[in-house]
C-alpha cells in the first residue's frame, strides 16, 4: 500500500514536473504562525525579497492552525512528504535524531549562532546539533490590571506565598487573582515547568531522561506539584481552570474579572489586537513570583517556533539558503518589527516598540528556564498530571510518580 | 427425437456459457469495487499489518507481532478510554433513541405546530459537530459561561457545576451536547417511520380500549421496530467511534476524564497540542479494537433485533 501510494505520488510529481508552467522551483514553507501567510506585509516583503534574489524560485507559504499543526506534521512525516522548510515544533528532536532534519551546525558557522539568545537556541539543539532555529523567543510574566490592584490595595506579589496570602483579598472583592486557561492542556506545562526550575530541578535533563538516577518523581518535581496544588487550593486560579480555553481566559482579563493574567511574551501583541480599553489602559507586566523573596523567578527562555530544513528535500540547499536569508539581520528585522514579539536574534531587540515586551526581554538572561518538552511521552505525561494537580485529584507525590511511570511507559511502547 | 431433445436440455452448460451472463454485471460493479478495494480494503489490510508493527513514522517500522495488543491489556488509560466509550455509547443509545422516539410520537399525534417543532429540533443537526462543540464549550465555561450565569441568575449558583472542567461532570456534559445535536436527526427518521404506520392499527387498538401509552408500546414500537433497530445500531457505531465533538470540547481531558477510544487513539497517533512521539502501530491497534467492537456490537444488536422481531411475529 505504502509503495502504491509512493508510486502514485511519484507519477503525479513526474507529470507535474514536465509541465512547463511548473518548471520553476517551488519552496514549500509551513508554519502555524498566522502572520506568515500571503497578505501580511512583512512576510510578503520577505518572500518577494528571496524570490527576487533567486530567479526561478517561488516560495509557497502554508499556514496550518496550531491545533492541527502536529497532527498534520505527523501525517506528513508518515507519508514522507515533509515541506522544505517548516516549524518542527516538539517533534524537532525526534525528526533531527531520525536524520530527517538538517543539522545547522553543518551549514552555518559559529558567528551565525552567536546572534541568537542562548535559551531559544538551546531549546532546539539536541546532542549538540541545532535542528531548529528559533523564530521568536518567549518567556512568561504576570500581566496585572493596575486599576484592580489599586482597588484591592495590593501590589503584584514577589513570591508565591504572598500570592496565596493575597488570594482571599482578591476574591473578597470578586476578582480572580491570577487567570489563565488549561482546557487544551498546553498552558499548564508553561506554568508548571518553570516551577520545577524554581525548586531546583533541571527540566532539560528531566526531558532528556538519560542522566543516571534522574527521574520525574524527584524532589523538585514533587515540590513544584505541591506548589501548584497549594495555589489551586488557595483559589489563586479561576474556578474550573481545566475547562477554560485560551480565548476565554483572555476574556477574564479583558472584562476586568481577573486581577492578573499569566501569559507569554507574545501576549502583548494579542492584547494590542483584541484587548478591551480598560485592560490596555491599565495593564503592566511583572516577573512571575519566585519561591523565596530573593529567589530567581525563572520566567522561561524558550521558543515556540523554530525553523527546520527537511534533510531529504530535493531543494535542501535552496531551503538552507532561505533559512539563512530569513535570519539575515535586515530581513529578520522586518519580521520582528511587524510581529512585535520577543525576537530570537539579539540584534532585533531595537525593533520592538511594545514597552511590555521590552520589559520582558532582559528576563531571558536573568531568569531563564525550560518550559517546552520534546522527549517521548514527556509532554502528555506532564500536562495530564498538571490537570489533576489543578483539580486536586492527585497528590504531589503520586503525581510525580505518575509522570515518571507514564514517561517510561510511553518510551517502552 | 424426444430423448435427443431431453439430452440437450439437461446437458450441463460449459463454464464460459455459465459465466457469460455475469460479465456485464461484473463490468458494471468493477469500477466501484476497485475503488472500494483501493480506498477501503487495501488500507484496512495495511492497518492490520501496521498494528503488528512499531512505527514512529520517521524510522522504518519494526515487526512486533501482537505486542501492541498485549500492551493494551496493561494500559490503564486504554481501559479508562474504553469505559468512557462504553458509558458514552450506552447513554447516547438510550437517550438518542428513546427521546426522539417519544417526541416523534408526540408530534405524530397531530399536535398543533408539529412542523415548527420538527424544524426547531432539526436545526442543531445542520451545525457541524466542531462548531457546536466549540459553542457549547463557551456556554459551559464555569465563570462567565451562559449556563452557569443562568443558574446564578435563578438563584442556583451553588449548584453551578464545573461542567467540562470537572472529572465527574465532563462526560455528562458531552453527552448532553451529543443528545442536543443528534435528537433532531433521529426524530425525523422516527417521524417518517411513524407516518407510515397504518391508521387502522391505531383505530383498532383504540376500539379495543388501548390508551395512548398502550398504543405507542403495542402498535407504534412493534411496527417501526426495524427503524428503531437501525437507529440503535447507528447510535452504537457513532458512540464507539465518537471523537470530534469530544476532541474540540475537552481534548479528552481533564486528565483523560473524557478520553474515549477515538481521542486516545488520536493522541497516541498524532499528538495533541504539544505531544511529541507518535506511536502509529500502537494507535492502529486501538483502531482495530474500535473496528472489531463496532462489528461485534452491531452484529449482536441486529441478531437480537431479528430475534425480537421473530418472537413478536410468532406471538401475533
Amino acid at each position: 500500500m505504502k509503495r502504491f501510494v509512493a508510486a502514485t505520488a511519484t507519477a503525479l510529481f513526474a507529470a507535474a514536473a514536465v509541465h512547463p508552467a511548473l518548471a520553476e522551483t517551488t519552496l514549500h514553507v509551513m508554519s502555524w504562525q498566522t502572520a506568515y501567510v500571503a497578505g501580511t506585509p512583512y512576510w510578503d516583503k520577505t518572500v518577494a525579497g528571496f524570490e527576487a534574489e533567486n530567479p526561478g524560485v517561488k516560495v509557497e507559504s502554508n499556514f496550518v492552525a496550531f491545533s492541527q499543526y502536529l497532527p498534520t506534521l505527523t501525517a506528513m512525516i508518515a507519508g514522507g512528504s515533509l515541506p522544505d522548510v517548516f516549524n518542527g515544533g516538539t517533534k524537532t528532536g525526534e525528526l533531527g535524531r531520525a536524520g530527517l532534519l538538517v543539522n545547522f551546525r553543518d551549514v552555518f558557522d559559529q558567528s551565525f549562532f552567536d546572534r541568537f539568545f542562548a535559551g531559544p537556541l538551546r531549546q532546539y539543539t539536541f546532542d549538540n546539533k541545532p535542528y531548529g532555529l528559533a523564530d521568536m523567543a518567549q518567556d512568561f510574566g504576570v500581566f496585572a490590571n493596575d486599576r484592580i490592584m489599586k482597588d484591592v490595595g495590593l501590589t503584584v506579589p514577589n513570591t508565591w506565598d504572598e500570592l496565596i496570602a493575597d488570594a482571599p483579598k482578591f476574591k473578597a472583592k470578586g476578582y480572580i487573582p491570577l487567570a489563565w486557561g488549561n482546557l487544551t492542556r498546553n498552558t499548564c506545562p508553561d506554568f508548571f515547568l518553570p516551577l520545577v526550575a524554581q525548586n531546583g530541578g533541571d527540566v532539560y535533563a528531566l526531558d532528556d531522561h538519560t542522566a543516571p538516577g534522574l527521574s520525574w518523581d524527584s524532589k523538585p518535581v514533587v515540590d513544584a506539584l505541591g506548589l501548584l496544588e497549594r495555589l489551586a487550593k488557595a483559589g489563586v486560579f479561576p474556578p474550573g481552570i481545566n475547562g477554560i480555553d485560551d480565548p476565554q481566559s483572555y476574556q477574564l482579563a479583558y472584562q476586568g474579572r481577573a486581577a492578573m493574567f499569566f501569559g507569554g511574551s507574545w501576549t502583548p501583541g494579542i492584547f494590542a489586537h483584541d484587548g478591551s480599553k480598560d485592560w490596555l489602559d491599565n495593564y503592566s507586566v511583572h516577573k512571575v513570583p519566585a519561591v523565596t523573596a530573593d529567589g530567581v523567578h525563572f520566567t522561561g527562555d524558550g521558543a515556540g517556533e523554530a525553523w527546520s530544513v527537511n534533510a531529504k528535500s530535493p531543494n535542501k540547499d535552496l531551503a538552507v539558503k532561505f533559512v539563512a536569508y530569513i535570519f539575515r539581520p535586515d530581513v529578520y528585522n522586518w519580521r520582528a518589527k511587524g510581529l512585535q514579539s520577543f525576537p530570537a536574534l539579539k540584534s532585533a531587540v531595537d525593533q520592538i516598540d511594545n514597552p511590555k515586551v521590552r520589559t520582558m526581554i532582559p528576563w531571558i538572561t536573568t531568569d531563564a528556564a525550560d518550559h517546552i518538552l520534546f522527549g517521548p511521552g514527556s509532554w502528555d505525561s506532564v500536562s495530564n498530571v498538571c490537570q489533576s494537580a489543578l483539580d486536586g485529584s492527585i497528590s504531589p507525590a503520586d503525581g510525580a510518580k505518575k509522570i515518571e511511570a507514564d514517561v517510561m511507559a510511553a518510551r517502552s511502547k | 427425437m424426444v430423448a435427443s431433445h431431453m439430452a440437450t436440455a439437461v446437458r450441463p452448460k460449459s463454464l464460459s456459457l455459465r459465466l457469460r451472463p455475469l460479465i456485464a454485471p461484473a463490468l458494471f460493479i468493477a469500477p466501484a469495487a476497485l475503488a472500494l478495494i483501493l480506498t477501503m480494503a487495501a488500507p484496512m489490510a495495511d492497518a492490520v499489518l501496521l498494528s503488528l508493527e512499531r512505527w514512529d513514522g520517521m524510522t522504518p517500522p519494526t515487526w512486533v507481532g501482537f505486542s501492541n495488543y498485549l500492551n493494551l491489556i496493561h494500559d490503564a488509560t486504554f481501559f479508562r478510554a474504553l469505559w468512557h466509550t462504553a458509558y458514552f455509547t450506552v447513554c447516547t443509545v438510550i437517550l438518542q433513541t428513546v427521546l426522539p422516539l417519544l417526541i416523534a410520537s408526540l408530534l405524530n399525534s397531530g399536535i398543533r405546530g408539529s412542523t415548527a417543532f420538527r424544524t426547531l429540533y432539526f436545526m442543531p443537526v445542520i451545525i457541524s459537530l466542531t462548531i457546536s462543540g466549540l459553542l457549547w464549550a463557551m456556554l459551559f465555561e464555569p465563570n462567565f459561561g451562559a449556563v452557569n450565569s443562568l443558574l446564578r441568575a435563578i438563584g442556583l449558583g451553588d449548584f453551578a457545576p464545573l461542567w467540562l472542567a470537572g472529572v465527574d461532570t465532563v462526560m455528562p456534559s458531552v453527552i448532553i451536547v451529543s443528545v442536543w445535536q443528534s435528537l433532531g436527526f433521529y426524530l425525523v427518521i422516527f417521524f417518517a417511520a411513524l407516518q407510515g404506520v397504518p391508521k387502522e392499527l391505531y383505530e383498532a387498538a383504540e376500539l379495543d380500549g388501548a390508551k395512548a401509552w398502550s398504543r405507542f408500546l403495542h402498535v407504534s414500537v412493534p411496527t417501526i421496530w426495524p427503524v428503531i433497530l437501525i437507529v440503535i445500531v447507528l447510535n452504537t457505531i457513532n458512540g464507539i467511534k465518537v471523537f470530534d465533538q469530544i476532541w474540540v470540547m475537552t481534548a479528552g481531558g481533564p486528565d483523560y476524564a473524557s478520553a474515549t477510544l477515538g481521542t486516545y487513539l488520536y493522541t497516541i497517533a498524532f499528538g495533541a497540542m504539544g505531544a511529541s512521539n507518535s506511536r502509529l502501530g500502537y494507535a492502529t491497534a486501538i483502531a482495530i479494537v474500535i473496528l472489531l467492537l463496532s462489528i461485534v456490537v452491531s452484529i449482536i444488536q441486529i441478531r437480537l433485533g431479528r430475534r425480537a422481531d421473530l418472537d413478536s411475529q410468532i406471538e401475533m
